[in-house]
């Protein structure tokens, strides 16, 4: 299994992930992989200590690129983690 | 953990302790079972689940004065229908919403009949007093209360003019004019000429029972436009009660029935007047004779426990042109038995409601009731006696004058405040409206 | 229109300063997301794929010129430029901060409108005609009762909770343009055999997983007690109406298993206990709203031949083709502004349109507008003289697309790029298909035909009442789509019928193409419209079309 932990800023609503040091950046591509459910399960419940700053938090299920990048499985995630596909806006603008 | 530490109590005055704790706690099945005798009911805490058909409590309703509904979760609404159901089926107990009831549901809950809400200590640790006491001062008047007849909030541009106004009230002042601003707590409207309307107390504010004091709103020169008015809540109450007719021209009372719930009125703060215990000698029988309005300072003798020592039976007869025009009277005598001050009392009280002008299985004058001995042949009375009895009389100029006659034929003597009689007569409305205690205000 | 006194003013803003502190205490822990969730949603509030997203209350769809100026505004103050105008006559924001949500409650407050009830399980924002007080057909305007309605369910203390969300929609002539039959209940003004004006009552139509056409509860309730009546349905709903599966909580369902004489009963028991007893609303205040929707004098305004200003301009006389409807003043027309230029987002306006529109409506409309469930804007009242003005300008914005009530007037959700709930992207289908039919030769030549997409069973995209529906499901991680046909959302309702297994996107612009040739080729004359062919010769030939050549998957 390969995933990724998401969640939304409480304020700004922003789509966020987790990473390696336990931060939340808006790039999914710098999200920390659990290959195993138990650490899965260690970030979702560590996302407990943070509810007054998340809006929620879950995992996603991703796929990773030929360079070793997570990309979300779901159509849903992909658009969620790019933008929407109608205009060019979103997340889509934010990155390089 | 003790039962106390459990839940906290909430009404509109903040957290409270559970006055409850000695009712012992039924089910509707013990009810509807015919195992616990009418009387006894009240005693009891009833506690319903939110799936409850409350229909088939209807009969058992005016016995019952505590009645809690389950709320088990933050999204489950039909509490609310429950309570306004039984409030419609004329439930005047307390009504008590118990379990997940959070800050933000305080204006559903209130505004749907509960009196107070029942949450578990768990909860009220998270959601401080403060927070509830922050919904408890922020409520105001509901588009469903505005969209009542005769409703206190009204649409026409002028009444949008009335409610600026008001707001200028609020910041009256008062200073140095013997006046003090009182807010109004609760607005309640009979027919669509006849409403009462409660205020707090003023702190230091005394009276007896069947006074009246000057009330109003400020007048279109700034000054104070105020009448009189029988106070018609009891002298114990920490609210103050009164019963208004709407006159449609009257400076005073076509403004006055537009005010809604948190608005501040005027008050002179001096209560005076005939009608008090004080003004009688000492008898056995009070008779209460009123028409109209004229009813409110009996509504509040009736409610105060003083006046059950002072007498063994108090007979209230009051006379209307309509029906409805009753409903006030009657609605709180037939919640006396409930009342936990003065229930106890309930059967002392001998209500005798007639109507001038509708078909009423007591229809015609009190005076010629009177005459022609009817009266205590329904109440199964003896005849007025000027060795038991006492009476006061309040209403119009034409009731005030025929009773009067009346009583001094029977041998019973005017009295007055300092000088105790067998009978007193409020003067201080007479000739003012016809229909009973009122100006042409 | 209604203009909001002093009362109204109040209730908005305390709600206002309410949410203000709703915010506070989930940031502050004092409440639980699982406690603030149905808070915020009673205020428009959802929590979306990119952000969270708000939902303005439009009522009856009905807007002055200051207030879409406001709604401009504030897509350009919190979002992205623009704004997003839903199928029940609200207006959507997808870009929306939670810390800036109480200010621009505020600012909306300022032009007397707010997000309140416009989601959560509580009665919504009532629709109504977007024709109403303009159309010759009509008994009477529906929205005094639209609004008395918004009244009587706005912040109601019994019903905030309810088992699941309740839509009403009103109608005050008999051709239903608000889609009636597809409430919880539908509202329509109606007479009585001696002439009184009273409404004929539906109750438990919807569409979504369970579509239902809303069946007839009363054929006359009369106009003073229509509260006390909706308040029986809404108690026994309240009370009876299942919790325990939130797919069977709608109030269809329990009409379903009650069935409708039962539910009947309930409802008149109630009824019968309380209507002698309360009297809403009080006589002057419903007097008050109707003065409130008083018409425009319109007998200032001089004949005019518009036949005169297509001289010279075709694409003028081929737009005014499409979108004017007839006003029942014969000096005056309804404009139907198209925000469904083929290629663009349908339902989407731009900070610069909706500053068009507001400007259109202030010099030559009355200052009146209104969102139709169609996601188009009219201007119910447009004296004909300036019919031609009006056009001229908003070809400058983009709006002067004639296509109302054609193949590429699409209704569709957001669908996946915008919406949680989604199971398929709705809004690029709309773009591709309206693309493909729009050249104006093959669109006349179609003819009226309703096009609604859905971007999951839910059916915001109301494909269920659609000529050709699409609704776009998940298979398997593919996007895949199914098509129905035959739906009607007017007086002569019917609930589209699946044509048979879905569709990938790319395929699915080929089956539409083959359902629209069955029907041109077959046809009896340009008269008989797509729908009225479909229902005489049903479904078989179109799926022939389209599965002979394995088109699906």
């Amino acid at each position: 299994m390969k995933k990724i932990l998401t969640a939304n800023y409480l304020l700004s609503g922003k789509v966020i992930y987790l990473t390696s040091d336990k931060k939340w950046v808006e790039n999914s591509e710098d999200a920390v992989v659990f290959n195993n459910q138990e650490d899965a399960d260690n970030a979702l419940a560590f996302t407990d200590t943070q509810i007054n700053i998340l809006q929620s938090a879950y995992l996603i299920d991703v796929l990773l690129t030929a360079k070793g990048v997570p990309k979300p499985k779901s159509n849903q995630e992909l658009i969620r983690a790019t933008g929407p596909t109608n205009y060019f806006h979103g997340k889509q603008t934010e990155k390089n | 953990m003790d039962a106390m530490s459990e839940w906290v109590i909430i009404t509109n005055k903040g957290f409270s302790n559970d006055d409850w704790m000695s009712r012992s706690v039924i089910e509707p099945e013990n009810i509807l079972s015919g195992n616990i005798r009418e009387e006894q009911l009240k005693k009891f805490q009833l506690k319903l689940k939110n799936d409850f058909q409350v229909e088939t409590l209807k009969s058992f309703l005016p016995y019952l004065s505590a009645i809690s509904i389950d709320f088990p979760s933050e999204k489950d609404g039909r509490g609310f229908s429950l309570a306004r159901r039984l409030r419609q089926l004329g439930y005047l107990g307390t009504l008590r919403a118990t379990g997940h009831v959070i800050v933000d549901h305080y204006r559903h809950a209130t505004q749907s009949g509960f009196n107070q809400i029942a949450i578990p200590t768990k909860l009220a640790k998270r959601m401080p007093e403060p927070h509830w006491q922050q919904q408890i001062d922020s409520i105001t008047p509901s588009y469903q209360e505005k969209l009542q007849p005769g409703s206190s909030t009204s649409y026409s541009s002028k009444n949008n003019i009335l409610i600026k106004e008001k707001k200028a009230i609020q910041n009256l002042n008062l200073n140095n004019t013997g006046f003090v601003g009182v807010v109004v707590t609760k607005i309640t409207h009979w027919t669509d000429w006849l409403f009462s309307f409660r205020v707090v107390r003023p702190k230091n504010f005394r009276f007896q029972s069947g006074e009246f004091v000057m009330i109003g709103l400020p007048g279109d020169n700034g000054k104070p436009l105020l009448r009189a008015y029988s106070i018609a809540s009891p002298s114990w109450d920490n609210e103050l009660e009164f019963y208004s007719i709407i006159i449609p021209d009257g400076p005073l009372t076509s403004q006055l029935q537009h005010i809604s719930v948190g608005d501040n009125l005027i008050l002179n703060p001096k209560a005076t007047g005939t009608l008090i215990l004080d003004s009688l000698l000492p008898g056995k029988r009070l008779f209460m004779f009123a028409s109209g309005t004229g009813i409110a300072p009996f509504i509040s003798l009736i409610r105060d426990p003083e006046t059950y020592e002072k007498f063994e039976q108090i007979i209230l007869l009051h006379t209307c042109r309509g029906i409805k025009d009753l409903n006030y009277g009657k609605n709180i005598i037939e919640a006396i038995n409930k009342d936990p001050l003065i229930g106890e009392y309930a059967d002392k009280v001998f209500y005798y409601p007639t109507v001038t002008r509708e078909e009423f299985h007591t229809k015609g004058r009190i005076t010629e009731l009177l005459k022609t001995g009817k009266i205590f042949q329904d109440l199964q009375l003896v005849p007025i006696n000027c060795d038991i009895d006492r009476a006061m009389i309040c209403g119009s100029r034409g009731l005030n004058k025929d009773i009067k006659e009346f009583l001094e034929v029977l041998g019973l003597k005017e009295g007055a405040r300092n000088r105790p009689g067998e009978f007193v007569l409020e003067k201080a409305f007479v000739g003012l409206n016809p229909i009973g205690l009122g100006s042409s205000l | 229109m209604y203009s909001y006194n002093d009362f109204d003013k109040n209730f908005v803003r305390q709600r206002v300063n309410e949410f203000r502190g709703q915010v506070q205490r989930r940031i502050d822990g004092v409440l639980t997301e699982e406690e603030f969730k149905p808070l915020r949603l009673q205020n428009g509030l959802y929590m979306q794929v990119h952000s969270y997203m708000i939902r303005i209350a439009i009522p009856y769809g009905t807007l002055s010129s200051k207030q879409i100026r406001q709604l401009a505004l504030i897509a350009e103050k919190y979002d992205k430029g623009y704004g997003h105008f839903t199928t029940r006559q609200n207006i959507q924001y997808n870009w929306i901060k939670l810390s800036d949500v109480a200010d621009l409650l505020d600012d909306l407050a300022e032009v007397d409108m707010h997000a309140i009830q416009t989601s959560g399980n509580c009665i919504r924002n009532i629709t109504s005609d977007h024709f109403a007080g303009a159309a010759a057909d009509e008994i009477e305007d529906p929205r005094p009762t639209a609004e008395l309605l918004r009244q009587w369910s706005t912040g109601h203390p019994e019903y905030a909770f309810l088992p699941r969300k309740f839509k009403i929609a009103v109608s005050g002539s008999p051709n239903d343009r608000a889609a009636i039959a597809f409430h919880d209940i539908g509202i329509c003004v109606v007479k009585n055999n001696n002439g009184e004006t009273g409404y004929k009552i539906y109750i438990g139509g919807g569409q979504g997983r369970t579509p239902r056409i809303g069946r007839m509860l009363s054929k006359f309730i009369p106009k003073k007690q229509l509260l006390n009546y909706l308040d029986s349905v809404m108690h026994v709903y309240n009370r009876f109406g299942r919790r325990d599966n939130i797919y069977k909580a709608r109030i269809k369902i329990l009409v379903d298993e009650l069935g409708i004489n039962e539910t009947r009963r309930q409802i008149y028991e109630h009824y019968d206990s309380i209507k002698n007893e309360v009297r809403q609303p009080s006589t002057d205040i419903a007097k008050f709203i109707t003065d409130e929707f008083s018409p425009p004098d319109f007998s200032n305004v001089k004949k005019h031949d518009l036949e005169k200003d297509f001289i010279g301009s075709l694409l003028f006389k081929n737009w005014a083709e499409t979108n004017l409807t007839p006003h029942r003043d014969p000096n005056h027309v309804i404009v139907s502004i198209s925000l469904k230029k083929p290629g663009a987002t349908p339902g989407d306006a731009s900070v610069k349109q909706m500053r068009v529109l507001a400007d259109l409506a202030e010099q030559y409309a009355y200052d009146e507008l209104c969102v139709s469930h169609e996601q188009n804007i009219i201007l119910p009242h447009v004296p004909k003289q300036h019919v031609i003005k009006i056009y001229n300008k908003l070809n400058e914005v983009d709006l002067a697309t004639s296509n109302i009530g054609m193949v590429s007037d699409i209704i569709s959700c957001p669908g996946m790029d915008y919406c949680k709930l989604a199971t398929a992207r709705s809004i690029p289908i709309a773009k591709q298909i309206a693309t493909r039919f729009s050249d104006l030769k093959t669109e006349r030549d179609i003819g009226p035909l309703k096009i609604k997409i859905s971007g999951c069973i839910n059916a915001c995209g109301h494909h269920h009442i659609g000529h050709i529906g699409i609704l776009g499901l998940d298979r398997g991680g593919v996007e895949n789509y199914q098509i129905t046909l035959g739906g009607d959302g007017t007086e002569d309702a019917h609930i589209g019928e699946r044509t048979g297994p879905g569709f990938s996107a790319d395929k699915l612009i080929e089956a539409i193409e083959a359902i629209i040739n069955v029907y041109l080729n077959n046809r009896k004359n340009r008269n008989e419209t797509f729908l009225n062919y479909y229902r005489r010769v049903g479904l078989s030939p179109f799926k022939l079309a389209i599965y002979q050549n394995k088109l699906s998957k």
